[in-house]
């Protein structure tokens, strides 16, 4: 690690990590899915609300709570407050969020929340659905919708980016089911995902078209639910049983060479077609923040919204080289048992789609070998990636 | 729940939207630097300068296509199965463009960018339209 670079290493780690139950529950107030996500990782830290002093949600109103709302319901008191927009893809930023607060003394412990209930809603593009206005967003919708074609709801720009994907590279799109089968085997071995039930390579075959190439089985069942993430400072995991250090970490990137669902490079939007070279991708900042790279990650976590984006993640970040994820992720690679166990509680596709947080708090379970039969042996280092180029190295203490 | 459909049209795209009513292409382009770009700005995203709108080329290629056998706007459910593409177009951007009949469609293919009604009453929006260099 370069003297000059940025670091975070020894300044933050993860205290405690809570959830809610998964499920759909339309009766339900967001904020008993808030509530019990919040005291649940009070309790898994062995903290009281009274030393929480800084709060970052990511999902406000109209499908989660806003800030202010979250502290005078729960009776925290905050001095650094923060919220993300009411989409995903920000998971790991506001734990980079968090973890600068708690390196600079902004505050000492911060809870990270992302709290949603989705059941009394319509998906997204419907028109009941609070969102249904981004499908006519100014350049663009968020995934790249764009309502007056008929092109609503972030499925389609994940299914275009797909078809780009395989064309570009001349694969076979079927090999795209080893993503939600082992995906759901993992599910399958937790006691809280939504979707437990067998899938076959037949049931992924035989899944309706949602829009073409994507199937349902490709698409995250969306519920309500809730994660909090408390991170704390030096001293706060110094004291702490057993924290995960955030040893390097790297924001969301944006620009007209990016797209949501794609990794750098692949021609969707404005993008060029200048993919990342394996060299590039094993020298991103997250890699040199930690001093480790992708051979060193014992598990990981990565954004599946939908199956493909995993692909695109492991060739952004340099476990294998462009266009060659697909064949990569074969023979029970990123299985627990295979080279690279990831999403080992079954990730947004089977244990819920909470936008990543179900995965990282899954990598701290690991990194404290709290894992039950999902155990990944001797876990020592984790890596959240996310399509966006926001990732996450964390480290068991 | 009412479902308006329809372009967001302001002062800074309004040339687009204009021409596509007449049917013409014309895209924003940056004086500095000699190339159409997309989406409109006020400033050129390869420099700092203001942009013009020139009329384009219409002919490309359709890079990729996504279709429909799900409806999410209830105004579309008719028109399935329909598919939205990715169309590379010969003046440098891309735009998205609707695809009446995506089992006519072939993604490689030379195509063209043409502008069409969708929905009853509706604005002409970007469709593919057929083999075309123009």
């Amino acid at each position: 690690m370069s003297e000059a670079g940025p670091s975070l290493g020894g300044k933050a780690a993860i205290l405690g990590v809570g959830a809610s139950r998964f499920e759909r529950r339309p009766h339900a107030s967001v904020l008993q899915f808030a509530g019990d996500a919040l005291h649940g990782a009070l309790s898994d830290a062995g903290l009281e609300k009274a030393q929480i002093d800084g709060l970052i949600v990511q999902i406000g109103s109209p499908r989660g709570a806003d800030y202010d709302t979250i502290a005078e319901t729960f009776g925290l008191a905050p001095r650094f407050c923060s919220q993300t927009w009411a989409h995903g893809r920000f998971a790991a930023t506001v734990l980079i969020q968090a973890a600068m607060a708690v390196a600079t003394g902004m505050a000492t412990r911060v809870a990270c929340l992302m709290a949603m209930k989705n059941s009394d809603l319509g998906r997204i593009g419907e028109a009941d659905n609070p969102f249904f206005a981004e499908q006519f967003r100014e350049n663009g919708g968020p995934h790249a919708e764009a309502g007056h074609l008929g092109m609503a709801s972030p499925v389609a720009g994940a299914a275009m980016a797909f078809d780009l994907y395989c064309r570009r590279y001349s694969h076979d799109r079927e090999l795209l089911a080893a993503i939600p089968l082992t995906f759901r085997r993992h599910a399958q071995l937790t006691d809280d995902a939504v979707m437990r039930g067998d899938m076959t390579a037949q049931d992924y075959r035989a899944a309706r078209a949602i829009i073409a190439p994507l199937r349902l089985l490709d698409c995250s069942p969306v519920g309500d639910g809730a994660v909090c993430v408390i991170v704390g400072g030096r001293a706060e995991a110094a004291a702490h049983r057993a924290p995960a250090w955030i040893t390097g970490a790297q924001g969301l990137r944006a620009g007209r060479d990016t797209f949501v669902f794609g990794p750098v490079g692949l021609g969707m939007g404005q993008q060029s077609e200048q993919r990342l070279t394996r060299e590039q991708a094993q020298g991103q900042a997250v890699w040199g923040m930690a001093g480790a790279g992708p051979e060193a990650m014992d598990v990981l976590g990565v954004y599946d919204s939908f199956s493909p984006l995993p692909l695109y993640a492991f060739e952004d970040f340099g476990f294998c080289g462009a266009g060659e994820a697909l064949a990569w992720v074969q023979d029970g690679r990123i299985g627990l048992g295979g080279e690279r166990p990831t999403n080992t509680a079954g990730g947004q596709l089977s244990q819920a789609q909470m936008n990543g947080w179900g995965q990282i708090r899954e990598l701290i379970h690991q990194l404290r070998g709290e894992a039950g039969p999902r155990q990944v042996k001797d876990a020592k280092r984790a890596a959240w990636l996310g399509v966006g180029g926001d990732a996450l190295v964390l480290e068991r203490g | 729940m009412s479902e308006p459909i329809a372009p967001l049209v302001n002062d800074l795209n309004r040339p687009f939207w204009e021409a596509a009513e007449a049917g013409r292409l014309v895209l924003p382009w940056c004086p500095a630097t000699t190339q159409f770009f997309w989406p409109p700005s006020p400033f050129s995203p390869f420099g700092a300068v203001a942009p013009e709108w020139r009329d384009a080329p219409a002919g490309g290629v359709l890079k990729a296509m996504a279709v429909y056998r799900r409806a999410f706007q209830k105004a579309f459910e008719p028109l399935m199965p329909y598919g939205v593409g990715l169309l590379e177009l010969d003046a440098g951007p891309r735009l998205q463009v609707h695809i009446s009949d995506a089992d006519a469609a072939t993604v490689g293919r030379r195509a063209s960018l043409g502008f069409a009604s969708l929905l009853p009453g509706g604005p002409k929006v970007p469709i593919l339209g057929g083999e075309g260099t123009s």
